[in-house]
């Protein structure tokens, strides 16, 4: 264990009250980011990847929500830190922005405003000196007429301009982690390649690490260099991008792979998953992919396959995969 | 901002002469002869001919519209009968006392209402939580004579710490200048005056702002919950902003607009003249002043004490509103 990570997210289990018993909507989870890596979180909507953001952020509302295992941060595991420890860290060092631009943004306060509490919440600028920082981070994500914005309030601005404030606001503090929630699924086309550029252009400059969460594969083509895939709030394939595009093993993988467009195709008829996500309340008992899958078999549906190692960091959570790990060992 | 203020003042002059003309006909809608109906079946003719002259009802309608409105826009409000004074000077420190005591009360209710109401939501379902609003549920359906007498019983009978009727000592009355005691104590730096004047409002005060107070208390609290789960509260969160902040900064601004809206209303109806507070603590405020004018059907001050009323909505509705945009850009902005 050479290797060191900026973030090691180790058994990670986000439980939440409910009337219909304790739901797990992160069940199990552990990965980890490298230092200047993009790494994906990708899975259909409902598969626990905000939840797993948020609890990092130490977010998650308690109660009704439980976190358990641990986030080690820095040495430290931050699941267990007190609040005080956690504000120091949520924005300073990990920063996250979100999937709602429009609403993101307090509606009755100015940019400027927004921007200058977040850099003097972590620094001891002066309001004169973080007005300027404002000014400095807006135009860096590409903000035209920057003094003016920091005056105006966020319905003044376009998606796009506010995803691009919630950019520079993040940013401002250089933290050594950001926290990308589906940051382009609100916005059109043309405006969510500018924002990816953007980010890609500033973790270049910044050398920050990216946890990128997207439903999109093609944005992880784009932007990643591992991956872990998420279904039913556990983790079902990880790997560096080019082997999971070139070898997908879980057939969840698969499925997302054929139905994400692509640009020669685009004329073909889409596949699509058949089914859908399943409910907190209702997991099925086996592995949580099983009702969906095409190749299930009888010990699909009744025991829950463990991640099993198929090279290197190429991980994959289905039976089918069992014979391919073996191999691998006795090769090994 | 001043664009607004301007377009909303220009807004008000087609109401506030909607106003004038519905106040204005109330005479003539008095069924049968107002001036029989003012003196009585038993007025002979010539006096009845004398008031009809003096209502001005025997010119046109169009010109006792304009007398009416000349006058009124003079700031002459017309005759009592009753009394054969001016009311526009009759009407002041009745209208002074109203203001003096729906200022305190409503700064009561805005005080209390606002934070128990921010805590509530703040600590929901906590022990607080449960004993505010239980106390709001109670306060909102408190008949208001009843906490009156019950606050008069105990804190000025029994334990004699406040005086229970009036707006100053008999012994020590006020000398008045603008009829504004708070004003007028203070200008005159009479401290002991001063003292007086806040002792003898404390109780009404309690008793007109504890519906408001109940009313703002729960209005803030569930408006502060809805606030409280908006994305950009979270984004503040995620920014590292402390759980106090959250909520008197980022949360309070946003959840203040639908409560004031209740604010003033609330305050609205307290001008309106609190008959039934002004009766119990015995505050010569225009509740009393208007009542009185009913039981002796002296119209001139009736029209005058609805006209005062209307207006001071008109003014209050003027108020909140720009309220609102000062608070919310996106009104501002529109
Ligand atoms: N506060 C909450 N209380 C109860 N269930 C929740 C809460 N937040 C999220 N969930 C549930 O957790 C699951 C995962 O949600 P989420 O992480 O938002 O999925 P996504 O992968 O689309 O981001 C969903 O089934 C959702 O209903
Ligand atoms: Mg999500």
């Amino acid at each position: 264990m050479a290797e060191n990570f900026v973030l090691e997210v180790k058994n990670l289990k986000t439980y939440f009250h409910s009337d219909n018993g304790l739901l797990p909507a992160v069940d199990d989870v552990s990965f980890q980011l490298k230092p200047g890596e993009t790494l994906g979180i990708v899975g259909e909507s409902g598969s626990g990847k905000s939840v797993t953001s948020l609890s990092i952020m130490g977010l998650i509302p308690k109660p009704p929500g439980e976190v358990r295992g641990s986030i080690i941060y820095k040495g430290q595991d931050i699941v267990q830190a007190s609040e005080k420890k956690l504000r120091e860290i949520r924005g300073n060092e990990i920063a996250m922005i979100f999937q709602e631009p429009m609403t993101s943004l307090n509606p009755v306060f100015t940019i400027g405003n927004q921007m200058i509490e977040a850099i003097r919440l972590h620094t001891s600028l002066s309001k004169k000196e973080a007005h300027h920082k404002g000014i400095e981070m807006l135009k860096l994500v590409g903000i035209p007429r920057a003094e003016e914005i920091m005056g105006e309030y966020p319905h003044q601005l376009s998606g796009g301009m506010r995803q691009r404030v919630m950019i520079a606001m993040a940013m401002s503090l250089n933290p050594s982690i950001l926290i990308a929630d589906e940051p382009t699924t609100a916005l059109d086309v043309t405006i969510q390649a500018q924002i990816l550029d953007l980010m890609r252009n500033l973790k270049k400059d910044y050398n920050t690490s990216i946890l990128l969460i997207t439903h999109d594969l093609g944005v992880v083509a784009e932007m990643c260099q591992r991956v872990v895939v998420m279904y039913g709030g556990k983790v079902v394939e990880e790997g560096d991008v080019r082997t999971i595009f070139k070898e997908p093993k879980h057939p969840y993988t698969i499925g997302l792979i054929k139905s994400t467009p692509k640009i020669k195709e685009n004329l073909e008829r889409l596949y699509s998953i058949p089914g859908n996500v399943p409910s907190l309340n209702n997991m099925p008992k086996g592995c949580t992919f099983a009702p969906r899958c095409e190749q299930a078999t009888e010990i699909c549906r009744n025991q829950v396959p463990p991640l099993f190692s198929i090279t290197g960091e190429h991980k994959s959570r289905c039976w089918l995969n069992e014979k391919d790990a073996l191999d691998n060992r006795e090769g090994a | 901002m001043f664009a607004y203020t301007v377009r909303r003042l220009i807004m008000l002059i087609p109401v506030l002469i909607g106003m004038s003309i519905l106040v204005f006909s109330i005479i003539h809608l008095i069924p049968g002869d107002p001036a029989k109906t003012l003196l009585g079946e038993k007025a002979s003719p010539e006096v009845l001919e004398k008031m009809r002259e003096d209502l001005g009802l025997n010119d046109p309608l169009l010109v006792q519209y304009k007398n009416y409105m000349v006058n009124l826009l003079q700031g002459d409000l017309g005759t009592s009968i009753k009394t054969k004074r001016s009311i526009s000077e009759e009407i002041k420190p009745y209208l002074a006392a109203t203001v003096e005591l729906t200022f305190f009360a409503m700064l009561f209710a805005v005080i209390v209402g606002v934070n128990a109401g921010i805590i509530a939501a703040w600590k929901q379902n906590s022990w607080f939580d449960y004993i505010a609003m239980l106390i709001a549920l109670i306060g909102v359906s408190m008949p208001v004579f009843w906490l009156g007498l019950m606050e008069q019983y105990i804190f000025a009978q029994k334990l004699q710490w406040l005086p229970s009727i009036g707006r100053d000592s008999i012994l020590n009355p006020i000398n008045s200048i603008t009829n504004f005691y708070i004003i007028d104590t203070v200008i005159q730096g009479d401290f002991d005056g001063l003292k007086q004047i806040l002792k003898h409002l404390i109780l009404p005060s309690i008793a007109l702002g504890t519906i408001p107070m109940a009313i703002i208390a729960r209005m803030t609290r569930s408006s502060m919950l809805e606030v409280m789960k908006a994305d950009y509260i979270r984004t503040a969160r995620a920014k590292g902003v402390a759980q106090f902040f959250l909520v008197y900064k980022h949360a309070l601004k946003n959840a203040f607009i639908p409560v004031l809206t209740v604010v003033g209303l609330q305050t609205g109806l307290l001008l309106g003249g609190a008959v039934l507070t002004e009766t119990i603590f015995a505050w010569p405020g225009v509740g009393k002043y208007l009542y009185d004018a009913i039981s002796v059907r002296d119209y001139p001050v009736i029209q005058s004490g609805i006209l005062m009323i209307a207006t001071i909505f008109v003014i209050i509705n003027l108020i909140v509103d720009l309220l609102y945009s000062a608070i919310d850009p996106r009104i501002r902005y529109q």
